[in-house]
């Protein structure tokens, strides 16, 4: 995907963006969503935007493709100002989205039908949209329920379905917005595992918008926001080291990580980022043995 | 008021091609002012059992015994299920999507309404509902209109909605599912209130048992229309297999218990909470090194 573009060009840059929604009915000017926040997203890069509801971070997602334009400051996919009009459907194409409710985005009654819209929109050849479904349904294992109705799919598959129909469109970046929040357990697990999949195996990049502490782990690097300007950021281990400080930005800790935190107290090596029972039991088999 | 599910079975279209199971055979019992959680995946059957508690839905086969009435029963008149309808409220999925009212205040009052009740009877509910809630009632909020509030803060007048009509069961389908962790205390707070305060019984339905154990004192999994489990939290926790058999995720101080169990170290079952689970790893770490000594 776009190999030509220089790989030292940040994929998204976000430089000093501020954006504030516009007031209801004339009274005062709402404070900021968004203040002053500067960052860049790497091609391939993982990333997570941590934050409490209403701290910012959804907007934050809507600004990375041109969804929400800037009050100040500006975004740059590739390049390109996402305020420019004549390259918005270059900005969308590069930077899709998902949300929580794959609802929202299914618009077709054949599975295959809703991969092929985006595309058929586009004025694309028939092969080539025949051949880009059949990839994007291979990608999200949904190849097997192409000719099925999206409502008879469960909730993790419709929400694999709004993934293929952005994958269709060969992005090189999918901001996916509280994606599991509405999905159960097994869903849920499944959806993350794609995410990283397709980040691991295909250079994909994802943003993943989400209060989650144990899905933020899952990222390269973590972006912790309040009040629209981001309070930190980092690798997982290091975000997630201070405790004290994940709980005043109003995030829950999971009692996994209470646990992990305690085991290092007594000289155990565990790392901070090892959020997942499966990532603590690990890292305590591994400690075995070792000198505390 | 108690509910009791005798052998419950419950087919959609039944005597049709597109005939499916949803329940088999269920049996359980939730006790006056009880707090019940139930529990499984999508498709599980939770929605479709607790629908047969208000007789929204009558049972294929089984009974449904409702503060008395036999909700399935030939006999059972409609006037007998339309006041059990005001007795048991039913809060769905993501019930802020069904407000649609101009104001806080109509939408909250339209239940009383249809009860013909005076409008200062009318008020009276409208307000206790909305101070339950914890969102006040002065002019302010009752003049608002729904739709520009938080998700939170609808979800919350939509739940206001249900208690107007003074329900004394309350059946709430996955009542925290898309809010922060702040807006779900909350929400617990105020339904733990309810039920200590009013003696409102509880029904909660879940796909998350760690998250409904904050609340429930009685568990009830489902998996493919069967009841799997059945117990007090802490004696459901400690089997994770059966958990994760019925496609649910056990809390997960439970499976950092059974994972390690899985890996040779001596953690006791019982060991879900934050200090057992602590002590119990090191305890079984400790033996370990005693051992290779």
């Amino acid at each position: 995907m776009n190999q030509h573009i220089s790989s030292s060009l940040p994929l998204i840059d976000v430089d000093r963006v501020t954006y504030r929604y516009p007031a209801r009915g004339g009274t005062t000017p709402a404070s900021p969503a968004i203040e002053a926040v500067s960052l860049r997203v790497a091609p391939g890069e993982y990333v997570a935007l941590l934050g409490h509801n209403g701290s910012g971070k959804s907007t934050l997602a809507r600004l990375l493709n041109g969804l929400l334009a800037p009050e100040a400051g500006h975004v740059r996919v590739l390049g390109h100002d996402t305020r420019e009009r004549a390259r918005r459907r270059f900005v969308r194409e590069r930077v899709g989205m998902i949300f929580s409710d794959p609802d929202s985005q299914i618009i077709a009654t054949v599975v295959a039908d809703d991969v092929a819209w985006g595309l058929a929109a586009r004025g694309l050849p028939r092969e080539v949209i025949a051949s880009r479904v059949d990839a994007a349904l291979a990608a999200v294992g949904l190849t097997d329920a192409r000719g099925r109705a999206p409502y008879e799919l469960s909730g993790g598959q419709r929400q694999r379905l709004a993934i293929a129909g952005v994958l269709a469109l060969e992005p090189a970046c999918i901001v996916a917005d509280e994606v599991t929040s509405q999905l159960d357990p097994q869903a849920r697990g499944e959806i993350l595992a794609l995410l990283r999949h397709l980040n691991r195996t295909r250079g994909l990049g994802v943003v993943a918008v989400t209060h989650l502490l144990e899905e933020a782990a899952l990222a390269d690097r973590v972006i912790v926001l309040e009040q629209g300007r981001i309070a930190l950021e980092g690798a997982p281990a290091a975000v997630f080291a201070d405790l004290d400080r994940l709980r005043a930005l109003r995030l829950v800790v999971p009692e996994v990580a209470l646990l992990g935190e305690r085991l290092r107290r007594v000289g155990l090596a565990i790392p901070p980022d090892a959020l997942s029972p499966e990532a603590l039991v690990a890292a305590l088999i591994e400690t075995e043995g070792r000198p505390a | 008021m108690s509910i009791h599910v005798e052998r419950l079975t419950h087919i959609y279209h039944p005597n049709t091609p597109r005939a499916r199971t949803a329940l088999r055979d269920v049996s359980l019992s939730i006790e006056d002012g009880a707090c019940a959680a139930i529990i499984g995946v999508t498709g599980s059957g939770k929605s479709t059992l607790v629908q047969h508690f208000n007789g929204l839905l009558r049972p294929t086969g089984g009974r449904v015994v409702v503060d008395g009435l036999d909700v399935g029963a030939r006999e059972t008149r409609g006037a007998d299920l339309q006041a059990l309808r005001q007795r048991v409220g039913l809060l769905f999925q993501f019930p802020e999507a069904q407000l649609f009212a101009a104001t806080v205040y109509d939408d909250v009052a339209f239940g009383p309404r249809q009860l013909g009740l005076s409008p200062s009877a009318v008020r009276a509910r409208v307000a206790w509902a909305l101070d339950a809630v914890a969102l006040g009632h002065d002019d302010a909020v009752l003049a608002r209109s729904p739709f520009a509030l938080s998700g939170g803060q609808r979800r919350r007048v939509a739940l206001a909605g249900v208690l107007a009509m003074r329900p004394r069961t309350l059946v709430l389908d996955e009542p925290s599912a898309g809010l922060d962790a702040e807006a779900r205390a909350e929400l617990y707070a105020q339904l733990r209130t309810l039920r200590r305060e009013h003696g409102l019984t509880l029904v909660l339905v879940s796909h998350d048992m760690s998250e409904v154990a904050e609340l429930a004192d009685q568990l009830f999994v489902l998996a493919d229309g069967e009841l799997r489990l059945a117990g007090a939290p802490h004696q459901i926790f400690g089997d994770t297999e059966a958990i994760i058999a019925a496609g649910l995720l056990p809390p997960p101080l439970a499976l950092v218990g059974a994972l390690a169990r899985a890996r040779g170290l001596a953690v006791a079952p019982d060991a879900t909470t934050l200090d057992a689970t602590t002590n119990a790893l090191l305890a079984a770490l400790e033996g370990r090194g005693d051992d290779a000594r």
